[in-house]
């Protein structure tokens, strides 16, 4: 199929990122414009939903705050619901770069991958992270090809596209706690094609990452755990 | 009559049968009048429910504490009314994260049906007529 055709929408889940979600809105548009804008304001307790209001796109507000796993769902389920052909997640705070929009949907388009991840280690200007943070994804990454026996470099990475069966298949089975790096193992267990394509990710802009650094090791052991637990887990496909 | 003093005469020191008897008796009635009062809904009761008819049967009837004790290697039958007892918590706490989960699941679900529909709502608010 030709790439004008489909039906491509950009989900932006943000909590608390008023400092950031305009300029991501602005480059979304700016970078992608064919991609249709959807926010979702996962129960944010400054005014990113106040400010999300003012950017001419549709905002999802949660009524409660149900982390990024649910947030992302809603954003799915909301994609399935206006027959969007692929969903892209770019993160409200600003580290994902839309000008990379195109390269992810590549291996969609060509028929390669239902999944594609944005994977920062694959590219050449390579990311600068704390050693804590790259021992974390790595030890990730190593559970998952344990458990698949694929190896994806950046587990972590939420810069995604999913084409339509993909979509719809996140719309219901998106892992709603720790949800990363287990969709992958979710995703795969359930014979979808997951491709990493490299990116540049940026620094936060503003705002708290999910992943405090004390809280690192807990993000660690309840991922791999998420991850153990989705290898059991029953093939839904 | 026989059968049942029998039955209800073991190992068990006497005293501590009567403590037994009257805690374990207690709880059934305490649940029972929980479900009466719709404090506790029936489906949720059952696992309380056989909880505590386990404990009434097995310090009543303290042969029968006695035989499963020996079944299962416990030489003080006592201890083996709390093997029991904890058996019996232990389901009761699994059931207890089945049931959060379900919940967890209705309430992600009513969560994200609400966000959808409100800015649907908006959108067709936003339209002119």
């Amino acid at each position: 199929m030709n790439a004008p055709s489909k039906k491509v929408c950009v989900i932006i889940p943000a909590y608390n990122e008023s400092g950031a979600i305009k300029r991501v809105v602005t480059s979304v548009k700016h970078s992608y414009p064919p991609g249709d804008i959807i926010i979702v304001n996962d129960a944010s307790t400054d005014n990113t939903g106040a400010i999300a209001e003012t950017l001419g796109v549709p905002v999802l507000h949660l009524p409660i705050n149900l982390g990024i796993g649910g947030a992302m769902q809603t954003g799915f389920k909301y994609a399935v619901k206006k027959n969007y052909d692929i969903a892209i997640q770019v993160d409200g705070d600003g580290q994902h770069d839309p000008a990379y929009i195109p390269n992810l949907l590549k291996p969609l388009y060509e028929g390669k991958a239902d999944i594609a991840i944005g994977s920062r280690f694959l590219h050449a200007d390579s990311y600068r992270s704390s050693f804590m943070r790259l021992i974390g994804i790595r030890f990730c990454s190593y559970l998952i090809s344990l458990a698949t026996n694929k190896y994806i470099h950046d587990s972590t990475s939420g810069f995604r596209a999913y084409n339509k069966e993909a979509l719809r298949f996140a719309a219901i089975h998106y892992p709603p706690d720790f949800p990363e790096p287990e969709s992958i193992v979710t995703f795969l267990r359930n014979e979808f094609r997951v491709k990493e394509v490299p990116v540049a990710m940026q620094r936060r802009q503003s705002g708290i990452s999910s992943i405090r650094p004390l809280k690192g090791t807990y993000f660690v052991a309840s991922n791999s755990i998420g991850i153990i637990m989705s290898s059991f887990k029953k093939k839904t496909r | 009559m026989t059968l049942i003093a029998y039955l209800m005469n073991g190992s068990i020191p006497a005293r501590l049968q009567y403590i037994a008897v009257i805690l374990s008796v207690s709880i059934l009635l305490f649940i029972l009048t929980l479900i009466r009062q719709g404090k506790l809904k029936e489906g949720y009761s059952l696992i309380w429910f056989l909880i505590a008819l386990a404990t009434v049967i097995f310090s009543l009837f303290a042969r029968i504490l006695d035989s499963f004790a020996d079944v299962v290697g416990i030489d003080y039958a006592p201890a083996a009314l709390f093997l029991i007892l904890v058996g019996g918590l232990f389901l009761l706490a699994i059931h207890s994260s089945m049931l959060f989960t379900a919940y967890d699941k209705r309430i992600r679900e009513l969560a994200q049906d609400h966000a959808i529909l409100k800015e649907e709502v908006q959108t067709v608010a936003k339209q002119p007529l």
